[in-house]
Formats: C-alpha cells, sequence, structure tokens
C-alpha cells in the first residue's frame, strides 16, 4: 500500500471535457487497481462525465484483464460517466471474441479521435432497453 | 513427423513471470512467421494458461517449441503443474464453467484460440494442456 508510487501507473489526462486514460502498459492486477483509484477519483474531483481508454498499446488482453476492464467501465458509469474503448487491435478483439468474453453495453471506438467524435456527436446513444432476454444466445452462468 | 526447435522452459511462478511467458511467446510467434492476430491469439492462449497455473497451482512450467512438420510448421505450448487437478475436465471444457470465481478456466477459450489442444489431469496430481497453432 505505501509502495504504489513506485509502480507504473495508468495516465490520466483531461481532454476538451473528457478524461482520456492511455493504457500502454502491460496490464496487472496491480497497476489495473491502482488505475481504478486513480480514475475514480479523478471523475469525482473533475465533474467529468465522458472517459475514454485508450487500448491501442494493449498487446494481450486476457478474460480476467477484460473482465476488470468491464468493472472499470461500469464504476465510471456509476460515476454518471460514459466510456468509449478506444483502438483496440484487431489481434486483441480476436482472441476476446475466442474467449467469449461479454461484450454487453461496452463502447468502443476504432481510434481515440473516433471515440471523441462518437462522444461529441449528439446522443442519440439510446437507453439500452430494460433486460427483457430478447436477445439470443444470452450466456447465464452456472447456478451456483 | 515434427520437428522441434528452440525449445524452451518457463517457469510460472508469479504475474512477472506469467508476463515473461506471454512475451516469450509473442516472440516466437513473431519469429515463425504469425500475424498480428495470430500473435494475440497465442499470447492470450499462454496468459489464460499460465493464469490458470498460478490460480489452481500455484507454480508450474510453460513448455515453448517451434514446430516443423511436413508441409506446415508452428507453435507448441505446453502447460503443466503439480497442482490439484481437475476433477471434471469434460464440464471444465463447457463455456461458462468454473469451481472458483466467475470466470471459469478460459479452457475453451483458449481451445478456440489454437488448432490443436489436449489436457490430461488427475486429481492431486496435475494437469497438462498441450495445444498447437498452426501457420495459415
Amino acid at each position: 500500500m505505501d509502495d504504489t508510487s513506485q509502480l507504473p501507473r495508468v495516465t490520466i489526462n483531461l481532454l476538451r471535457g473528457c478524461l482520456v486514460a492511455t493504457i500502454q502498459l502491460d496490464l496487472d492486477r496491480v497497476v489495473l487497481g491502482q488505475f481504478r483509484k486513480d480514475l475514480l477519483a479523478r471523475l469525482a474531483s473533475a465533474g467529468v462525465k465522458q472517459v475514454i481508454l485508450d487500448c491501442s498499446g494493449i498487446e494481450v488482453l486476457d478474460a480476467e484483464d477484460f473482465d476488470a476492464l468491464r468493472r472499470t467501465v461500469a464504476m465510471a458509469s456509476l460515476m454518471g460517466a460514459r466510456s468509449v474503448l478506444a483502438g483496440l487491435q484487431p489481434g486483441v478483439v480476436s482472441a476476446l471474441i475466442d474467449l467469449d468474453v461479454d461484450l454487453d453495453g461496452l463502447h468502443a471506438a476504432l481510434s481515440v479521435d473516433d471515440a471523441f467524435r462518437q462522444l461529441e456527436a449528439p446522443t442519440e446513444v439510446t437507453e439500452p432497453p430494460p433486460d427483457t432476454g430478447g436477445e439470443e444466445e444470452e450466456p447465464d452462468g452456472p447456478p451456483q | 513427423m515434427v520437428r522441434r526447435s528452440e525449445e524452451s522452459r518457463l517457469p510460472v511462478g508469479d504475474e512477472v513471470e506469467l508476463m515473461q511467458a506471454v512475451l516469450h511467446v509473442g516472440r516466437l510467434a513473431q519469429q515463425a512467421g504469425f500475424d498480428q492476430v495470430g500473435c494475440a491469439k497465442l499470447m492470450t492462449a499462454v496468459s489464460e494458461l499460465a493464469r490458470n497455473i498460478l490460480k489452481y497451482a500455484g507454480r508450474g512450467t510453460i513448455l515453448t517449441a517451434r514446430l516443423e512438420g511436413v508441409g506446415k510448421s508452428g507453435i507448441e505450448v505446453v502447460a503443466e503443474d503439480r497442482g490439484p487437478g481437475i476433477a471434471d475436465v469434460e464440464k471444465a471444457l463447457q463455456d461458462h464453467f468454473s469451481t472458483s470465481g466467475t470466470l471459469g478456466l478460459g479452457l475453451p477459450g483458449v481451445r478456440r484460440m489454437v488448432d490443436e489442444f489436449a489436457i490430461v489431469s488427475a486429481p492431486n496430481q496435475g494437469t497438462r494442456v498441450t495445444t498447437r497453432k498452426w501457420l495459415p
């Protein structure tokens, strides 16, 4: 807990009213955990409503890393902010599909510029419909 | 006949070693001629396998090799540990099955990312997952 200042951190910048986090490091749990704390603090203090996660530097994202990233997005949304994953590499995307991870409710963009365009566009983003189970093939975990 | 070369044995006992194994396979895959997508899949597969080792066995080994067969070449990745083993391999290969936490073993995902996949596991003796991916 005390030596977190020495660890690599995900850089978070405020750009055009939007927090841009550049995730160029190889993710590990500690870095991601710290990033989540930093992002929360910035969201709370800056009152920002939009987050772009620049993922273009990520070469590998396994299911656990992805889940952590997902939870970060969920957390930002509880802080009232909308997140866009920008610049995921084709190989990473392809592996995520093979891993069959849950992609529901995630917004993505080809690049950071594209993400800005998405966020600046008049919000024709409709609210996600209430979960009526209308989607085909909804993976359900086994009952615990 | 498949000829092996550049065989390596990589210990996996913590996150740093996991990352080293992932990066090693990335380099090997690139040298072997895999494209970016192929490299990413191999690296992700290793990450999943190594994470299982850490999570369930505590430590283990990733073995890697270049393969040259008749008219084909590729990479072999073997993950082995002397951990608790998997009681029901069949079940572990089903999507969304997990005994710890929510994410499961990721084995169905790994199987989709490679071309050949075999698993041997015995309770209290350990697990060995053998995967091969050929150049398209």
